[in-house]
């Protein structure tokens, strides 16, 4: 993994590695990276998360790594599993990790990828898709 | 304005809409209104469904909430729309043009003959003052009318008498591959002295064009709107009924009906949503408002109250259900929110004692409601990153995809809706604060199941053993499978029937046969309010098919001068 300095390049490269998913969207990874760097109660763990990954993203074995060297810091792992969060779900709520009210990205969410489905209301599929495995879509 | 017309319907949605297009069709020279007191929203449609799509908390009122001209026009939540002094009742509806059929699921499965003669054969609730084949015909309209696809083979008598005369308009929606799976693991299987087979539900959804609307496309959407308008809604028969040349006033909010010396209605008073108060007259006035609203202005009128019944009765279709984790992926969440289900408790001698009850599947996992072990009540999914996130080991990566993936596509739900009871004291009466659109009290409900007896928990329990019996059938560990069946947590099926009862005998009854008001000569009755009983049956085909039965009555009066 090749060494940032730039911060949204290192959210959108620690994405990658705690949600397990290597074709993460770049531009809503910028999207992400602006909600965490514009939130008053989190940003100071979420930049420091950010250079302690900088620190380990050469390692051969990165998700390791992040488990002994980020999460347990108990400030780094909240921000960590909000991240996970919002890349999966599509959502950061309110009074959690961020201030004020809620996010809400739900038709983006990787649950619909992981799922091989898709969000309600947005099937894009033809009559009869649902019969078959998704491989055979 | 004081327009004399012939039929003034009190309501668009599936059951006034029919009618007026019918009625118009057989005799076009009658004049014909249709006062709705919500909005034509029908060029909304791709606004309403983006919104849906991206809302989180899905919900059958999310496509509509959000809307500047809310307004108490769609309630926003089962809390809203209600005098907060009610009781919970979980179901809602829409007031729009169309009516609740833009957020109805477009199942149409029919009653069964038993389901007219409650009392005469299992000596409980009450007799229809109709038979199943009294309506059967106006069934297989209904079907034509709405464009139902299904399976003829499988449901013509698939019990005794439960003839169809015609086939379905179209083939059967294809099975979910999740159904297809279950089917082939469970069918023959006996449960509870029954056997099991896994039936295809006929759906209002299109499984192929159909009177220029498109084939589903499988958005899993239905609940709360279709985005391509290839389920049925209620705006199919106001647009054929507005070409034939019915009229229709949207935003109008009948408030007062006045009667004449005779005891017809006469002057029907109405607002705009300006508030500028209208009047229209007709020969007959249709009240197809839904068994809430058309109760609120019967009782705010004081019209039809010589049985006393009017608002009483009260019913929905309770629900419970049961989640379980397959052996292998099932691909949920895709296609149809559902397409087959479990008909063989829909009847038997049971129901001396216990409710029926019909068993859906559900392609929708465990998104309605919270798993067992998830103390935190948050999103199921949500609770599942958590707890793999804060394992000793950090579940983290690949192995979290992995672990989320291998839950999510196993993950299938059974629902069960259960028959309930008929009981004067579940109503609907004049509540103490009033609906800014209609300036009529909100409704205030009293609702109680099993307010005698146990007929509703004992169907629970009973069903509950089915589905468990289902998830062992199927090879579910009991540590991936759990079941709820305590009536204390019913959800709500949105099948609002009661109210209004159809009946042979003015003392018991607030409309006849023929939906005519016992108190009135010219005002007749229609929707689901006049259900006697509640059956197991989703409830808008039969609302169609009575809607179809009532335009056939009314031409004939019209035509004998009988009115």
């Amino acid at each position: 993994m090749a060494i940032t300095n730039n911060y949204p390049d290192l959210f959108y490269k620690y994405s990658m590695v705690v949600c397990g998913d290597e074709s993460l969207s770049p531009g809503l990874a910028n999207v992400y990276f602006g909600l965490f760097d514009s939130d008053p109660l989190s940003r100071a763990d979420f930049l420091r998360l950010l250079d302690q990954f900088k620190t380990i993203m050469g390692d051969s074995d990165p998700e390791g790594a992040v488990k002994n060297k980020i999460l347990t810091d108990q400030g780094l792992n909240a921000v960590t599993l909000s991240i996970i969060k919002l890349w999966y779900l599509g959502v950061i709520k309110p009074l959690k990790t961020l201030s004020g009210g809620g996010y809400y990205f739900h038709q983006e969410a990787l649950i619909w990828k992981v799922a091989q489905a898709h969000p309600a209301g947005l099937s894009g599929g033809y009559y009869g898709y649902w019969s078959y495995k998704p491989e055979v879509q | 304005m004081n327009t004399p017309f012939d039929i003034v319907i009190i309501g668009g949605g599936v059951a006034g809409s029919m009618l007026a297009y019918k009625v118009k069709k057989l005799a076009p020279e009658l004049k014909i209104l249709i006062l709705e007191a919500g909005r034509d929203r029908s060029k909304e449609r791709s606004e309403m469904a983006l919104a849906f799509a991206a809302s989180v908390v899905k919900s059958p009122i999310s496509a509509y909430d959000k809307n500047a001209d809310i307004l108490l026009a769609s309630p926003a939540d089962v809390h809203d729309y209600y005098d907060p002094s009610s009781d919970i009742f979980k179901s809602t509806y829409l007031r729009t043009g169309g009516g609740t059929t833009w957020h109805w699921l477009g199942n149409t499965p029919r009653h069964l003959p038993n389901d007219f003669k409650l009392f005469s054969k299992y000596n409980i609730g009450v007799d229809w003052p109709i038979e199943y084949s009294d309506l059967e015909k106006y069934y297989s309209e209904a079907e034509t009318e709405m464009g139902v696809s299904g399976n003829h083979e499988e449901w013509n008598n698939f019990i005794p008498g439960a003839f169809r005369s015609k086939e379905y308009p179209m083939p059967m929606i294809w099975p979910s591959y999740l159904e297809t799976v279950i089917k082939k693991n469970i069918d023959g299987a006996e449960i509870e002295k029954a056997k099991i087979t896994i039936r295809s539900t006929p759906q209002a959804r299109n499984s192929q064009p159909y009177e220029g609307r498109p084939p589903c496309a499988g958005n899993s959407s239905c609940v709360p709107i279709c985005p391509i308008g290839a389920k049925y809604d209620g705006m199919v028969h106001v647009r054929k009924a507005k070409a034939l040349g019915v009229e229709i006033f949207y935003e109008a909010a009948v408030q007062k009906i006045e009667t004449d010396l005779s005891d017809r209605l006469s002057t029907i008073h109405f607002f705009d949503w300006a508030h500028a108060e209208k009047t229209v007259s007709g020969s007959v006035v249709v009240l197809a408002a839904n068994a809430i609203e058309s109760s609120i202005l019967l009782l705010f009128n004081r019209l039809a109250g010589g049985s006393g019944l009017v608002g009483k009765n009260l019913m929905d279709h309770p629900q419970g259900y049961g989640v379980g984790i397959f052996k292998e992926p099932l691909f949920t969440f895709r296609g149809p929110p559902t397409t087959s289900g479990i008909d063989v408790f829909r009847d038997g001698e049971f129901r001396k004692d216990s409710a029926a009850f019909r068993i859906s599947i559900g392609n929708d996992g465990w998104s309605r409601f919270f798993r067992k072990d998830n103390p935190k009540k948050m999103d199921n999914l949500e609770f599942l990153i958590e707890e793999k996130f804060g394992d000793k080991d950090f579940v983290i990566g690949k192995k979290l995809k992995e672990t989320i993936a291998q839950t999510i596509t196993r993950i299938f739900r059974f629902s069960y809706s259960t028959e309930m009871l008929p009981h004067p004291d579940n109503q609907v009466q004049l509540g103490s604060i009033l609906d800014p659109i209609t300036k009529l009290p909100r409704p205030k409900l009293n609702f109680v199941i099993d307010r005698e007896g146990d007929y509703n928990k004992k169907a629970f329990q009973m069903a509950g053993r089915v589905l468990t019996g289902l998830f062992q059938g199927l090879q579910v560990p009991e540590k991936d499978f759990e079941v709820q069946n305590d009536p204390a947590i019913f959800s709500g099926a949105g099948h609002i029937m009661g109210t209004l009862r159809m009946g042979k005998e003015p003392k018991t009854s607030v409309v006849s046969e023929n939906l005519r008001s016992y108190d009135h000569s010219n005002l007749f009755i229609l929707g689901s309010g006049v259900f006697p009983t509640a059956c197991t049956a989703n409830p808008t085909l039969t609302i169609a098919a009575l809607a179809l039965r009532l335009a056939d009555h009314l031409q004939q009066l019209f035509k004998d001068r009988a009115i």
